[in-house]
C-alpha cells in the first residue's frame, strides 16, 4: 500500500508540475511582455559586440553580462528585423489564422507597445488573448480543470517594419492528451486502489483460511 | 507408521489436515497420488514455526517444525465434512485408507492435490492485474474403484 501511495503522490507531483506555469513566472505578465524571456540571448548578444569600442579591463574584475536589460516597450532595438519570437513565422502565422475580424491598437488595450497591433477573432482564444494582454489571468487558468490550461499564450510575431502584432493562442493538442493519460492514470490507481481497499476487487487474502490447516 | 487425515467439505477454507492425530496448519500444498500398482507419491510443503518453507514426504520423512494447532471444527461442523484417513508407513501394500472412518476395498486409485491460493503480493503491478478469488488454488481430491465386472469409476471424495 506504501508503493501505491508513492505512486499517487508522485503522479500528483509530476501533474502539479506539468500544469504549473512557469512560463508564466519568468515572463511579465500583463505589461506586453509576451515571449520577453527567449529574447534575452538575442539582445545580448547583439548589442555587446557591436558599435562602441573594446573594453579591455580585466575581465575578473567586470561582470560577465554587463550589458543591461532592454526595454521592452522599443521592440525595434531588439530584433533587427529578423524573425518572429515565436516559431512561425509570418507568413505562416498569417495564412494559418486568416483576416481577424477586428484590430485592436494600443489605444484600446492598455499597457501595450504603441507599435503594437492585436488580431481578434472574436473567439474563445481571442478572448483568452486579451486577458492575457490587459494582465486579467488567473491562477485557475494554470489547473487542467480550465480550459484556458490548454491553450498556449498569445503568439507575438515583430513585423519587418517593427510593429508588433499578436495573434491568439492556440489548442495545445499535447498537453491535452498528456493531461488525459496523467489524470485517467491517477483516477484508475485511486478507484482501484479504493475498490480493493472495500474489497470490491476481492484479493486472495480474502479467502478465509484462519480455520484451514491451509495458509 | 503415519496417519493422515483430511476432513473437509470440498473447499480449501472448510479443510483440516490431521497429522497422526494432531491438526496441522501452515499448509500450502499436500499432493497423494497412491495407486495399485505400487506408485505411492505423497508430498505435504508447509512453513515451518521457524519461518522455512519445507517439503516432506508424510509418511516417509520426519515433519520438521510442522505447526499443530487446536482442532477448529466444532462437532456440528464435522457432521458436514467428510473425513479422509490415510494409514501408512510409505508401501502401497501396507496402506490402509478410510473414509468417514470406514475402511475402503477395491481402491485402484486415490489421488488429492490441495494447493492454497497465491499469496496476494501488494505491489504496483497488482493494480493492474485481474485477480481471481482463488488464483492459484487447487482442489483436487478423487478415488477410483473397481466394482464388481471389474467396473472402473471414479468419484469424487468430499
Amino acid at each position: 500500500m506504501k508503493k501505491i501511495n508513492w505512486l499517487i503522490w508522485l503522479l500528483s507531483i509530476s501533474l502539479l508540475l506539468f500544469s504549473f506555469p512557469i512560463d508564466l513566472l519568468f515572463a511579465k505578465g500583463g505589461k506586453g511582455s509576451f515571449g520577453g524571456t527567449r529574447s534575452y540571448s538575442r539582445s545580448f548578444g547583439g548589442t555587446k559586440s557591436f558599435g562602441g569600442t573594446r573594453s579591455f579591463r580585466n575581465p575578473s574584475s567586470s561582470p560577465r553580462y554587463s550589458t543591461p536589460m532592454r526595454s521592452y516597450n522599443n521592440p525595434q532595438t531588439r530584433s533587427f528585423g529578423g524573425s518572429a519570437t515565436s516559431i512561425y513565422n509570418r507568413s505562416q502565422i498569417q495564412s494559418k489564422y486568416g483576416v481577424p475580424r477586428k484590430v485592436l491598437t494600443p489605444r484600446e488595450i492598455p499597457n501595450l507597445p504603441a507599435n503594437a497591433r492585436v488580431y481578434d477573432y472574436g473567439d474563445f482564444a481571442s478572448g483568452l488573448m486579451m486577458g492575457y494582454l490587459m494582465g486579467h489571468t488567473s491562477w485557475l487558468w494554470a489547473l487542467p480543470f480550465h480550459p484556458a490550461f490548454y491553450y498556449s499564450q498569445p503568439i507575438k510575431v515583430v513585423n519587418e517594419d517593427g510593429t508588433v502584432t499578436y495573434y491568439p493562442p492556440t489548442f495545445d493538442t499535447g498537453k491535452f492528451l498528456m493531461t488525459l493519460i496523467i489524470a485517467g492514470s491517477i483516477a484508475f490507481i485511486i478507484i482501484r486502489a479504493i475498490r480493493r481497499k472495500k474489497g470490491i476487487l476481492p484479493k486472495t487474502s480474502k479467502m478465509d483460511l484462519s480455520r484451514s490447516s491451509f495458509s | 507408521m503415519a496417519v493422515l487425515s483430511i476432513e473437509s467439505n470440498g473447499t480449501i477454507e472448510m479443510t483440516a489436515v490431521y497429522y497422526n492425530g494432531q491438526q496441522v496448519s501452515g499448509l500450502s500444498e499436500l499432493f497423494l497420488n497412491l495407486s495399485e500398482d505400487g506408485t505411492f507419491d505423497s508430498v505435504i510443503s508447509y512453513t515451518g514455526i521457524d519461518g522455512q518453507e519445507y517439503i516432506k514426504n508424510p509418511f516417509l520423512d520426519y515433519l520438521d517444525n510442522i505447526q499443530f494447532r487446536e482442532p477448529v471444527f466444532t462437532e456440528e461442523e464435522a457432521q458436514q465434512l467428510h473425513l479422509l484417513t490415510i494409514e501408512s508407513d510409505g508401501d502401497i501394500e501396507n496402506t490402509t485408507v478410510f473414509f468417514d472412518n470406514e475402511v475402503l476395498d477395491g481402491l485402484v486409485n486415490l489421488f488429492v492435490h490441495i494447493k492454497s491460493p497465491k499469496k496476494n503480493k501488494s505491489s504496483i503491478v497488482s493494480l493492474f492485474k485481474k485477480e481471481k478469488y482463488s488464483e492459484g488454488a487447487v482442489f483436487k481430491a478423487t478415488f477410483t474403484f473397481r466394482y464388481p465386472g471389474n467396473v472402473i469409476k471414479t468419484e469424487e471424495i468430499f
